[in-house]
């Protein structure tokens, strides 16, 4: 800031461009690591970009990926949940016990199950809200809590032998059967790059021209609206990639024979997911008050902002996510154990703060969570692939995160306003 | 909720009568009551759990994790958090354990496999706390990358493979000194020299301004990066320390970072009173936390309590000793208002 301020007046720097801004938001500088990582890992490795693997790698990361929503929502109030990793635990477990050794039936063990995780961020949040427990000690307390909980019931017993109805959850999807027409993979990349730029250059104008209508720019605006040309940008490209992705291998083949292609259910249920928290953060009046709530309690509380409530919905969430996650877990590795889901929490914040969502709260967004998540599965994958040992790829994480919040403290102070 | 938005005093109990009463029933005064009358009330059910052994067994687990509790004490004090403890414990008891079975072939001293974590754990602690203060990164990020890093390599580097084969002298954690085990001895002199600098020296005391008033330690002069530094590299060294102990209580050593050790640590000193929010707490608060939170299961089992709810207890006991805390903190707010 020091050094520009010297300078004499110029008419406009490079980065005063709204384009080039947004490029230089941790969103932008993800979204183009992401790009190259993708680029030199499909050029490496053939195996790596195809429908097959990148299906494989989202329901990998279906776990983490669900509970990193509402840990977004939670760290941009400031707080933070480090107890979902047992909550999934003792979900896990409450679902096998109940089904194996209580006799209840399997659907009402889900719904115990799913009620299990309600009631842990319910206790979280109460704890919170209403006894005014910092957020790091409530849940480092019910983290021990929730996973002495699910070892004391289970007693080390893991329950196996579902149905196969059960295991449809975690291993099925629908079967999708298309794909007559014939396209080369030349072909069918051009389709996906064409369709996602276009995609996202019809949103970001469509942001730009909204702007405008609203008066420019310049107007003071919560943290999360700065750029949100570029976020609108990113998002219509991924948005439009995914979908030009899908219809091409749907719809196409390079030899133009029908093939048949299972859309995991993880996928589908993580789209919803995201797409709900997203528009709940960056739509609704819900989603401002988390925002206000984190850069000013006392003054979102002043400004009418229902604190205690919100709270108590994004902790309870938070519960309710991992249960779901531990289910769709469960039925993917057909048993129960109550070490499940330990460490979670860390891979969960990890993705959130790697997407730029700020530890002290007030700021950060669904799309850089999401851009995060993809940023790590791609990593393991790809290292995997290259023949590094898998739990040697944390270090790479480990490198990435520190990094990527080096190299955005560095340019966000650059590009602050002379 | 009134009361997390108002500002909590640091402890001036001393010169304040309307508090001096609840004064005597600090955080540690509160913990070794517990201690206490859970020791007779277990003692009284089954006598062998007041035996010298026992008792021995308790204090001299405890040790390691009291002794890396007076760092974490310290760097939440200035209102940070270091989580890659754990992997640290992890990564030092293993080259500790590497350089003293080299020991022998390479015709070095034994007790530079002692030193060498230390000085290892002090130069991460460096790192960190230099990220920290001078690169303006949030500690519990930091730490977050630096445990993936530690946690990496060491898979990376050992492959998972268990060190044998130990020097028995080694093995200093196995150690007695008039009956009482070595890691008891680092464990009260550390605490009680950590507590009388953090108590009498500017140096100390700088700690809970930095953490207490980021202003009012400013001026008063108080360079808030050099005070971080100190904390953070004192912290890798009492890791160091720590992880000397850890790795010399068993003939093996698991090349493996023990499963949610870092939350050990920081139950240890919240449990020990050590506000979160920065400003408040003492070491010997988180050495007595460290101590009771070993108490507890043993005091279990010889209570013939099913050892599977053991951690589920211990899940309890931090919310309690925390309401307890909790509460009287604010009790005093209110008596320092009226």
């Amino acid at each position: 800031m020091e050094l520009a301020s010297e300078k004499p007046r110029e008419a406009r720097r490079l980065v005063d461009f709204p384009l080039v801004r947004g490029l230089l938001s941790q969103e932008g500088v993800l979204f183009v690591i992401i790009v190259l990582a993708v680029a030199v890992l499909a050029s490496q490795n053939e195996r790596f970009l195809t429908t097959r693997n990148v299906m494989r790698e989202a329901t990998l990361a279906f776990e983490v990926a669900i509970i990193a929503m509402p840990m977004t929502f939670i760290i941009i109030t400031g707080g933070i949940d480090l107890s979902v990793g047992s909550t999934f635990g003792l979900a896990a477990i409450v679902l096998g016990f109940l089904w194996q050794d209580a006799g209840w039936s399997l659907e009402a063990a889900i719904g115990a199950c799913l009620v299990t995780g309600l009631l842990c961020g319910l206790v979280n949040g109460l704890f919170i809200v209403r006894v005014g427990v910092p957020p790091l000690i409530t849940t480092l307390a019910t983290l021990a809590l929730y996973r002495g909980m699910a070892l004391g019931v289970s007693e080390a017993r893991s329950a196996r032998g579902f149905p196969e109805w059960f295991l449809e959850v975690g291993r099925g999807g629908p079967t999708l059967e298309w794909g007559t027409a014939s396209a080369s993979p030349t072909a069918q990349l051009l389709i996906v790059v064409g369709a996602a730029l276009l995609f996202g250059a019809l949103l970001y104008f469509l942001a730009r021209n909204r702007q405008r209508a609203l008066g420019s720019g310049s107007i003071e605006v919560l943290p999360a609206e700065n750029g949100a040309g570029t976020s609108r940008l990113i998002t219509g490209i991924l948005a439009g990639a995914l979908i030009a992705w899908a219809a091409v291998s749907l719809f196409t083949s390079e030899t133009g024979e029908a093939r048949s292609q299972l859309v995991p259910w993880q996928i589908l249920i993580m789209i919803v997911i995201i797409s709900i928290t997203g528009i709940a953060l960056s739509r609704t009046s819900f989603g401002r008050g988390l925002y206000a709530i984190g850069n000013n309690e006392t003054a979102a509380r002043f400004a009418g902002v229902p604190v205690g409530r919100y709270k108590l919905i994004i902790y309870t969430l938070s519960g309710l996510v991992s249960a779901l996650a531990a289910w769709v877990f469960v039925s993917r590795v057909t048993t129960t154990r109550s070490d499940m889901g330990s460490g979670i929490e860390l891979d969960a914040i990890a993705a959130v703060v790697l997407g730029g969502t700020s530890i002290m709260g007030g700021s950060g967004t669904i799309l850089g969570t999401v851009l995060g998540l993809i940023l790590i599965q791609v990593l393991k994958s790809g290292l995997l692939l290259a023949g590094v040992k898998g739990d040697a790829t944390i270090i790479m994480i480990g490198v990435v995160l520190i990094l990527s919040i080096l190299v955005n403290n560095f340019i966000q102070s650059r590009l602050r306003p002379r | 909720m009134t009361a997390t938005t108002q500002p909590i005093p640091a402890r001036e109990t001393r010169t304040d009568a309307p508090s001096r009463l609840s004064g005597l029933f600090s955080q540690e005064v509160v913990l070794a009551l517990i201690i206490v009358g859970l020791s007779v009330v277990v003692g009284a059910l089954n006598p062998r759990f007041l035996e010298p052994n026992n008792l021995r067994d308790i204090l001299s687990n405890s040790s390691y994790i009291a002794v890396a509790a007076i760092g974490m004490t310290m760097v939440i004090i200035t209102g940070n958090i270091d989580i890659s403890v754990g992997s640290m414990i992890g990564l030092l008891s293993t080259v500790a354990g590497t350089i003293a079975v080299g020991a022998e072939a390479g015709g070095y001293p034994l007790w530079v496999s002692w030193v060498v974590p230390v000085i290892i754990g002090g130069l991460i602690g460096a790192l960190v706390g230099f990220l920290v203060a001078y690169l303006n990164i949030p500690a519990i990020v930091v730490s977050l990358g630096m445990m993936s890093i530690l946690k990496g390599g060491l898979i990376l580097w050992t492959g998972g493979a268990w060190i044998y084969n130990l020097p028995v002298d080694f093995m200093i954690a196995q150690r007695s000194l008039l009956g009482i085990p070595t890691p008891v001895y680092f464990m009260v002199v550390l605490t009680i020299l950590a507590a009388l600098w953090m108590r009498y020296t500017p140096a100390g005391r700088a700690i809970y301004a930095v953490g207490g008033n980021k202003e009012a330690a400013r001026l008063s002069g108080i360079s808030r990066r050099a005070v971080l530094m100190q904390v953070f590299i004192i912290n890798g060294v009492m890791v160091g320390i720590a992880s000397v102990l850890f790795g010399t209580q068993f003939n093996a050593i698991q090349s493996t970072v023990p499963p949610g050790l870092e939350l050990f640590i920081i139950t240890a000193s919240v449990v020990g009173g050590v506000s979160i929010l920065g400003g408040i707490g003492t070491v010997v608060g988180s050495t007595l936390g460290a101590i009771l939170i070993h108490v507890i299961p043993s005091a279990m089992t010889f209570a013939n309590i099913s050892a599977y709810w053991r951690q589920a207890v211990q899940g309890l006991l931090i919310l309690v000793t925390v309401l307890i805390d909790l509460l009287r903190r604010r009790r005093q707010a209110q008596a320092r208002r009226i």
